[in-house]
């Protein structure tokens, strides 16, 4: 029970406190160790809550009294369970729990899943009727007035571009929008974004993963941006950003994506140091730690159980 | 009027019918499917059929036969067609990855003198 407790308030924590540590300035110094952090800390959400369920459904004397007492206990609990009014209720909570987190994200993965690949299917069809693909580029070419680059991820991944875009960029911009298309499509960047979605959809309310969402897509931009800067020349990939949004209809943009779209372009231009190796190893301790940490929770109890001596294993001998 | 992607048989007749450049009847499309996969007249007719009705194709009747043709050019179609792509899933990172900042025109003036900026001291 006190485990259950502790697990459960260690996932609220996670959930509210971590994006504003996350989310911090750092992240766009080092846009990889970032999103490794949000997926770690919102599979340590996960996995807390999965385990607090799974320690509920433990009778709680078994696992000190070593395995052959708890197949005992476990059948002693089955029976004692219906009768019981608080242990049926730690039952029913753990089932909850575990069960219903397990089933709610298995579900919403499962019709994302499905939406998508219907979409990915549509969005084909739509584009490449009349498209043609231009080896030379590796990319598809769509006649079009309107300038865009963009690419389908995806089984059958497709770099598109327009005759405008063609037009407007310059060579070397051309190169760089051509490298930071592929970084998405070589990074499976959509897998990173697919998945903080089904997160925020199946949770939603959840700080972590509504923030998570956000800042995972806007940090796959700035790997994408970095990977192709590797390639070509850093302030050619950022003339292609503002090239190409100068190219689109004014429309009303919220400043919260305008300030993205600017932070993007200004670290390009002045690329920031990168962090330093010791707040990089902190960031991947703290990583490991969120999932490890629950798993090392609950399994406390069985742990001390086997180290104090008393658990035996039916048909071992130990001495 | 919405523009539509076309289903696969749609597209099929469409790419015939562009690639011709003047109008045909179902049977001239079929005769041109038929060398990729083997199709019932009446198929191609009611796909043909369906496309008139929503308006991609247009029709005059020519002897005993309509002739068909696109009422627009490929070049028209894939332009509204990626309009509608481009505002539907813009926001949709999973299916479409769209290179692109948003930045209003003030943004894109300054940065742009930054851009100029750091080119020169490249050069330089």
């Amino acid at each position: 029970m006190i485990t259950a407790v502790a697990l459960l308030t260690f996932a609220v924590l996670l959930a509210v406190g971590a994006p504003r540590i996350i989310g911090a300035g750092w992240s766009a110094r080092a846009p990889r160790l970032a999103i490794a952090t949000w997926q770690a800390t919102s599979a340590g959400v996960l996995v807390s809550v999965l385990l607090a369920g799974l320690t509920l459904l433990v009778p709680a004397g078994a696992i000190s009294e070593g395995l052959a007492a708890y197949l005992d206990a476990c059948a002693a609990t089955i029976a004692a369970v219906y009768d019981s009014p608080g242990q049926l209720s730690a039952v029913l909570a753990g089932v909850l729990l575990s069960g219903g987190m397990s089933l709610r994200l298995t579900w919403v993965a499962a019709r994302s899943g499905l939406r998508n690949r219907r979409e990915r299917h549509g969005l084909r069809a739509a584009i490449l009727t009349g498209a043609r693909r231009e080896s030379s580029l590796g990319a598809v070419v769509l006649d079009s007035d309107h300038a865009a680059a963009f690419c389908l991820p995806g089984r059958a991944r497709t770099v598109v571009l327009t005759t405008a875009a063609l037009q407007t960029l310059s060579a070397g911009e051309l190169a760089g929008v051509l490298a930071h298309e592929e970084a998405h499509l070589r990074g499976r960047h959509h897998l990173a974004v697919g998945a903080a979605r089904i997160l925020s959809r199946a949770f939603p309310g959840v700080p972590l993963f509504t923030r998570g969402v956000a800042e995972i897509e806007r940090l796959v931009e700035m790997l994408a941006d970095d990977a192709a800067a590797g390639q070509v020349n850093r302030v050619e990939v950022a003339s292609a950003l503002v090239t190409l949004a100068g190219m689109r209809a004014p429309a009303a943009t919220l400043a919260a994506a305008q300030g993205a779209g600017v932070l993007r372009v200004t670290r390009l231009l002045r690329p920031a140091d990168p962090i330093r190796p010791l707040h990089r190893l902190a960031a991947a301790a703290a990583a490991v730690l969120v999932v490890t940490g629950p798993v090392a929770l609950a399994a406390w109890p069985l742990i001390s159980a086997v180290a104090s001596g008393l658990c035996v294993l039916p048909g071992a001998d130990w001495t | 009027m919405a523009v539509r992607p076309f289903g696969e048989l749609e597209a099929a007749v469409m790419q015939v019918l562009w690639h011709r450049g003047e109008p045909a009847t179902v049977r001239e499309v079929l005769a041109e499917l038929a060398a990729s996969r083997s199709l019932a007249y009446t198929t191609v007719m009611t796909v043909m059929d369906n496309l008139h009705r929503k308006g991609a194709l247009q029709r005059e009747m020519a002897g005993r036969a309509w002739r068909y043709s696109p009422t627009r050019t490929r070049a028209e179609h894939s332009a509204a067609m990626l309009q509608e792509v481009l505002s539907a899933a813009g926001d949709r990172d999973e299916v479409l990855m769209h290179f692109v900042a948003d930045l209003d025109a003030d943004a894109v003036a300054s940065l742009r003198a930054a851009v100029e900026a750091a080119r020169q001291a490249q050069t330089s």
